[in-house]
């Protein structure tokens, strides 16, 4: 049962998503081929044009990540707790089933959506001009951000499978906190769509606070470390060995909260939620 | 026999004062057409949602075919809500594919035979059909499967009078003599030929729960009429 909710429900997401992020990379590929692609950034006037491009490519960006996980949430609402949910309640199915089929969905396209973000993101910025700066000071570049010491062996398929393995467990953690603020929305007695508003900036809040306490713990949040590309005893700054400390902290937070929230959830799903 | 449907002091409290159903008690056998009345506010779809396990008790036990409702009861049970519970963007074909993928007793050639007879286009998108046409595709759906227990939540209140004929008609031949339905309405005089039995249902409690045959011989009046002399303004 569970591989055939997987297909209705991917099948739903799939109808907006493909549509979202080829616009995404059709404008990368736009931006690339008229603009950084012909931009040199030797003069003033090309370099504002680039800086406005950039500009122009992160709202891009940002609204196909939002556009993403708007459509995650309203299939989620849609299927579960408007009128349709009258049959998707009644299919043969544990509301586990439908939980854990909405988890997976969202999650392939929440991974996808970072991919097809890093993807579009290369298409715009390496251009020839910015490849041939790379390959000619490749050691300097990589020395300047950290490629040092214990990080020096740190190949690119080792990073693309770090950065995949955070992106599925990100992807995941926000999915389910989308899940959870629209489950308790649903224990409100009116302006249910609203109590699930109100549910997500409140989860959003408190996971940033132990975010932030978290790694101000670790002592990763001090950011005049990065402005100064220095520590205050002198010591060399890593970009690595940082955004290492950053994105594993993330990563685990991210997985204790998801796997909380996925709890919390099902068991609301199971014994509280009446439909409207 | 084992009743088909079994509800034991069930209660549904929607707010600290409010009980939509109130220690309700009813117990139906297999192989009828039941008639689930009462006025607005009654607790006819309270109940029917319970049933249906889309809303959960404060109070009391629900047996399905001798099990609580879940997963099992779900595959006996044919539900027409009284909305329109489909997703509007497919074709009328994607909802029989959908049905078909999920319920093992939905019989497909079924459903387009009656869609034929309809004059419904099994291309057409849901979206662009009128109310009533999607009123009896949704019909068409919960009919084609062959199910232990029908229940049809205001199935002909939005329909012509023509198609009205024709759903009912369908409700009669497409259901084996084995199985119930629960048929809730406000259009007494139009399905009182075709119940067996009559629940009358008042402030969520029931009232009256009597076969046809026994209302015309013991209260010498039609339901239609008995309906109106129970629920007077």
């Amino acid at each position: 049962m569970l591989g055939k909710l997987l297909k209705y429900d991917m099948k739903s997401l799939n109808r907006f998503l493909i549509v979202l992020h080829t616009f995404l990379l059709l404008s990368a590929l736009g931006i690339r081929i008229f603009l950084t692609g012909r931009i040199f950034a030797d003069n003033t006037a090309e370099g504002t044009i680039l800086g406005l491009s950039f500009l122009l490519y992160i709202l891009v960006i940002t609204a196909a990540n939002f556009g993403t996980f708007i459509v995650i949430a309203v299939r989620f609402y849609k299927n579960l707790y408007s009128d349709e949910g009258y049959l998707t309640h009644t299919l043969p199915a544990t509301k586990g089933a439908h939980l854990l089929s909405k988890t997976i969905s969202g999650t392939i396209w929440g991974t996808l959506d970072m991919i097809l973000m890093g993807l579009s993101i290369y298409i715009v910025v390496a251009t020839p001009f910015v490849m041939d700066v790379y390959h000619a000071h490749r050691a300097e570049i990589l020395t300047e951000f950290g490629f040092i010491g214990r990080y020096a062996d740190l190949t690119f398929p080792k990073i693309l499978l770090f950065l995949l393995i955070f992106s599925i467990i990100c992807a995941f953690s926000s999915c389910i906190t989308i899940y959870a603020s629209v489950v308790l929305g649903q224990l409100f007695s009116g302006h249910r769509i609203l109590g699930a508003v109100v549910s997500y900036f409140a989860i959003s809040t408190i996971v940033s606070i132990l975010s932030f306490i978290s790694l101000a713990v670790l002592g990763l949040s001090t950011s005049k470390d990065l402005i100064y590309m220095r520590s205050a005893a002198g010591e060399p700054f890593n970009f690595v060995a940082y955004m290492a400390g950053v994105l594993g902290l993330s990563t685990l937070l991210a997985l204790i909260v998801g796997i909380i929230l996925y709890i919390l959830t099902y068991v609301l799903m199971n014994q509280k939620i009446d439909l409207a | 026999m084992k009743p088909i449907l079994e509800c034991q002091g069930l209660s549904k409290r929607y707010s600290s004062s409010f009980y939509a159903l109130n220690n309700l008690n009813l117990a139906l056998e297999k192989g009828q057409i039941v008639g689930l009345l009462g006025p607005n506010g009654s607790g006819k779809t309270t109940l029917i949602k319970l049933i249906n396990d889309c809303l959960h008790p404060t109070q009391g036990t629900i047996l399905i075919d001798g099990m609580e409702p879940g997963v099992a009861t779900k595959k006996l049970i044919s539900y027409l809500p009284e909305r329109t519970c489909l997703d509007l963007s497919m074709k009328v074909k994607d909802v029989i594919a959908y049905y078909a993928d999920f319920y093992e007793n939905f019989v497909t050639e079924r459903a387009y035979q009656m869609l034929q007879d309809l004059e419904i286009n099994p291309n057409a998108r849901l979206k662009s059909l009128s109310k009533g046409t999607k009123e009896k595709v949704q019909l068409i759906l919960i009919m084609s499967r062959d199910a232990k227990l029908y229940i049809l939540d205001e199935p002909i209140g939005g329909v012509d009078p023509a198609a009205r004929d024709y759903i009912l008609h369908t409700i009669l031949n497409n259901y084996n003599e084995e199985a119930t339905i629960l048929l809730s309405t406000h259009l007494i005089q139009d399905i009182e030929n075709i119940l067996d039995r009559v629940v009358f249902i008042r402030q969520g409690q029931v009232v009256l729960n009597q076969t046809v045959d026994e209302i015309r011989t013991q209260h010498g009046k039609s339901v239609d009429s008995l309906f109106r002399e129970v629920f007077r303004c």
